[in-house]
């Protein structure tokens, strides 16, 4: 990572670009583990092995981002966060979403829900089982919304002939919505994570 | 496209000798090589693969390794180590119950919280048993291979993939010990994956399910193309065969207790035995429905006869089982894949020789499981193949592992943010940021930390370092970024450096769990030239120089005790006596562990201290000028 304080949108660029692709949301990951694979035949430090401390080095550092890269691809939830990078949409920075009164109620209602199967879950875990179904169900409607509002607005701009970033005050509006489907799915997700670890003590138990 | 390197990369040519595979395991240990036949397992002369992995260290004469020290078990088990590996860069706490039914004496070794065995006249640390365990498959490989010893002195070594960061750095240390260095580390399912080349038979999705003697794990990889790329990997350290040969113990030493009264289990030498009885007795039953289980002791007019039938053991082992089950669970769960997407099922190490095992794992994985390779080999053979890749002899084929557990930092209140989740692609790095809670504050200490649990107390810790030298600034505001490097043999390198100030303050660690430098050094000597006088007694010399500084140093800051607790100041009274007093001492051991606990009850002193002159430097400054400094950084 030479260049000086990339911003994040340059970072998720050079993350797609790593991998010589384009910012998308339709990835084949199939396609991108061979991809890897590819990388890590050139790349890897065990082909360096006999090569010196140097060569060792800059192969690691190598494989390094490879590896980084590969899960904020591979994984849909992480590529749509590098997809709202990119469009300067930060989720991490601007707090619009979790302002929004309605999006608050729902998302409390979502808490006090899981707390409650959580609870019962020794006597009954049914409730909890079906609780986390309808967390994985709504995560991938989530996603599924996501990706469509980032073709439209992709295709949009490509049709007005600019980059993403030039039609900003057009496509404000649906980079805000896109961000606020990004925020509902991490909730989502979250709340099933944290709900699921508690099922199953084991897991989250290793010596 | 994919950026590609312009390095000439591994070409064959074997520059510094043979890479040897060496699988160092708890009950047997092996060498393997790979050359144009194949990979090959390197017997003794006389015929014999595996190597026991005992080492018993009689008070006239030098260590013997092997049979002959598992000969020497009865007659002198307290001097006599096996299962070494259970106890490498663990501390007598993190062994627990474990300590009771080992029959030599396990102590925490001074000023460290590494177990040590006790031989009386000195301690003894697992990785010098591992060294000498090492040593001698080196002699054995450099005869097999007619090279002189010299000239043989690499090794890609094999560990369990839930080996943590100290249990890798120890054994790094025993290869060091036995002269050989460690080109690379492998996990032992891998390699045992890389022994059987699946990816020609088309598979996609390998379990390997590896129960040895004291470990057991389980990975799951994905073949393609000739890369091996492990998914997700989990596993547990405290189970293996041995704890199969325990339940069948402890069910005998009960029922000698109810006839005759007799405790077994508090005479080592008894208990070693009625182990290696137990042992025998779990081997016959792979092949009987019932096997006798008997023990004689004379001595104490014990004869114990029982039989012990199939259903019994398999009662007694069911929760064993089970718990390797609930780990193949987590694993799949982990890749997210379900059994179906299994193409294979590999079993690993000796104890898969257990026909319940076997019936236990092909029937979660709905499939039948492989164990056409010797279950004791194969490990070995699959280090050798990796030793091919690395040396250039074998092309086409690469291994992608991952970390078993998670890496992070200790933060407030000592909950643990992670900066590396387990089952994360190595090599890998992680960065985040930190900063510091009080007004003024110059250093920070950091807590790294290995595992899963949320609380840094559940945790292993991998050691605390402080980040010194941070310019006075209002808490907050300082930018500490902690980066953890994960390198391809899933070894820890930390590096802490403040962003804003002009002056960079940066460290870079080694946990320092395991031996210091200086140690490894003494061992060296040590174990080749016996006991060296004249290192000792310059140790001796320069610790107490050592003592002498911190003494002088802490007792000038006198004025300064009030504002401790009362805690901490009887801490640092009792460190600094000790100190004082050390003066007739002369086991260096003893002196370091003294040193060492008089710095850590001095931290609290250094802290007041540094509050102090960090306090005063900001009181002459203006906040503006101060944020001015900061952004002019």
């Amino acid at each position: 990572m030479a260049a000086a304080n990339p911003s994040p949108s340059e970072q998720a660029a050079s993350v797609f670009a790593l991998y010589g692709l384009e910012p998308s949301f339709e990835i084949d990951v199939i396609d991108l583990e061979d991809r890897l694979r590819q990388a890590s035949l050139a790349w890897h430090p065990d082909r360096f092995a006999l090569q010196g401390e140097e060569a060792r080095l800059k192969a690691e550092d190598k494989m390094v981002d490879f590896n980084n890269a590969f899960p904020m691809l591979a994984n849909p939830a992480k590529r749509a966060e590098l997809l709202l990078n990119w469009l300067g949409a930060s989720p991490t920075q601007g707090t619009d979403a979790e302002a929004d009164p309605a999006f608050l109620m729902q998302m409390m209602e979502l808490r006090e829900e899981a707390e409650e199967v959580q609870a019962a879950a020794s006597q009954n875990p049914t409730p909890a089982l079906e609780f986390i179904t309808r967390m994985r169900e709504a995560e991938s409607q989530l996603l599924a919304h996501f990706a469509a509002g980032f073709t439209a607005l992709s295709a949009e701009a490509k049709a007005q002939a600019g980059s993403a970033a030039a039609n900003q005050e057009d496509s404000a509006l649906e980079v805000r919505a896109l961000r606020r489907i990004f925020y509902e799915l991490r909730y989502h997700q979250r709340t099933r994570e944290q709900l699921e670890t508690t099922l199953q003590p084991g897991f989250n138990q290793i010596p | 496209m994919i950026e590609l390197p312009t390095l000439p990369m591994n070409d064959g040519a074997h520059a510094g000798g043979p890479i040897l595979g060496i699988d160092l395991g708890t009950t047997n240990s092996l060498v393997a090589i790979h050359d144009a036949g194949g990979s090959r397992v390197l017997a003794d002369f006389e015929g014999r693969a595996s190597l026991a992995s005992i080492v018993s260290y009689p008070t006239d004469g030098a260590p013997v390794v092997g049979e002959a020290a598992r000969e020497r078990a009865r007659l002198d088990p307290g001097r006599t180590v096996h299962s070494a590996k259970r106890l490498i860069g663990k501390s007598v706490q993190d062994l627990g119950r474990e300590l009771s039914t080992m029959p030599y004496r396990i102590v925490d070794a001074p000023g460290r919280s590494l177990a040590m065995i006790d031989l009386g006249e000195r301690l003894l640390s697992p990785a010098e048993v591992s060294g000498q365990i090492l040593a001698e498959l080196r002699r054995r490989a450099a005869a097999a291979l007619k090279r002189p010893l010299e000239e043989v002195t690499r090794a890609v070594v094999t560990v369990p993939a839930y080996f943590d960061d100290a249990q890798r750095q120890a054994t790094r240390e025993a290869a060091k010990l036995a002269g050989l260095e460690i080109v690379r580390m492998v996990n032992e399912p891998t390699a045992a994956a890389l022994a059987y080349g699946l990816d020609q038979d088309g598979a996609e999705h390998v379990i390997v399910y590896d129960l040895g003697g004291g470990t057991f794990d389980v990975s799951l990889l994905q073949l393609k193309g000739g890369v091996y790329r492990v998914l997700a990997t989990a596993g547990d350290t405290y189970l293996g065969g041995d704890d199969f040969d325990r339940t069948l113990v402890l069910h005998a030493a009960r029922e000698i207790q109810e006839r005759s009264g007799q405790d077994v289990l508090a005479d080592p030498a008894a208990r070693a035995a009625l182990r290696m009885a137990a042992e025998q007795t779990k081997i016959a039953l792979s092949n009987a429905e019932e096997a006798e289980l008997s023990f004689h002791d004379p001595a104490k007019g014990i004869a114990y006869r029982a039989t012990i039938n199939w259903r019994t053991f398999q009662e007694a082992v069911a929760p064993l089982i089970q718990r390797t089950l609930d780990c193949c669970a987590r694993v799949l769960n982990d890749a997210g894949l379900s059994v179906e997407n299994v193409n294979e099922v590999v079993l690993v190490g000796g104890s898969t020789r257990v026909p319940l095992v076997k019936a236990a794992a092909a029937q979660f994985f709905q499939r039948p499981a492989r164990d056409e390779l010797d279950p004791e080999q194969v490990v070995a053979l699959g280090a050798a193949v990796q030793a091919g890749v690395l040396g250039g002899t074998v092309h086409d084929l690469l291994l992608l592992d991952v970390t078993p557990l998670s890496l992070g930092i200790e933060t407030l209140g000592g909950a643990v943010s992670k900066l590396i989740q387990r089952n994360t692609a190595i090599p890998a790095q992680a960065q985040e940021g930190f900063t510091t809670s009080v007004d003024g504050q110059t250093a920070v200490s950091l807590h790294v930390l290995q595992g899963e649990r949320e609380l840094a107390a559940d945790c292993r810790s991998l050691g605390k370092f402080v980040l010194n030298g941070i310019p006075p600034m209002p808490a907050g505001l300082p930018q500490i970024a902690v980066r953890f490097t994960l390198d391809a043999d899933g070894m820890l390198r930390v590096r802490a450096k403040e962003q804003r100030s002009s002056v960079s303050a940066e460290v870079e660690i080694q946990p320092k769990h395991g031996l210091t430098d200086n140690e490894v050094e003494r061992m060296l000597t040590d174990a080749w030239q016996h006991a060296e006088q004249d290192l000792t007694t310059r140790r001796v010399v320069d610790l107490r120089a050592q003592l002498d500084i911190v003494v002088a140093a802490v007792e000038k800051q006198r004025t300064l005790f009030k504002k401790l607790e009362v805690t901490q100041l009887e801490r640092l009274e009792d460190a600094l006596e000790e100190a004082i007093d050390a003066k007739s001492i002369d086991r260096p051991d003893a002196l370091k562990g003294i040193l060492d606990a008089l710095e850590e009850a001095s931290f609290p002193l250094a802290e007041l201290l540094m509050h102090r002159i960090a306090s005063e430097t900001v009181k002459d400054r203006k906040v503006s000028e101060l944020l001015d400094s900061e952004s002019s950084a």
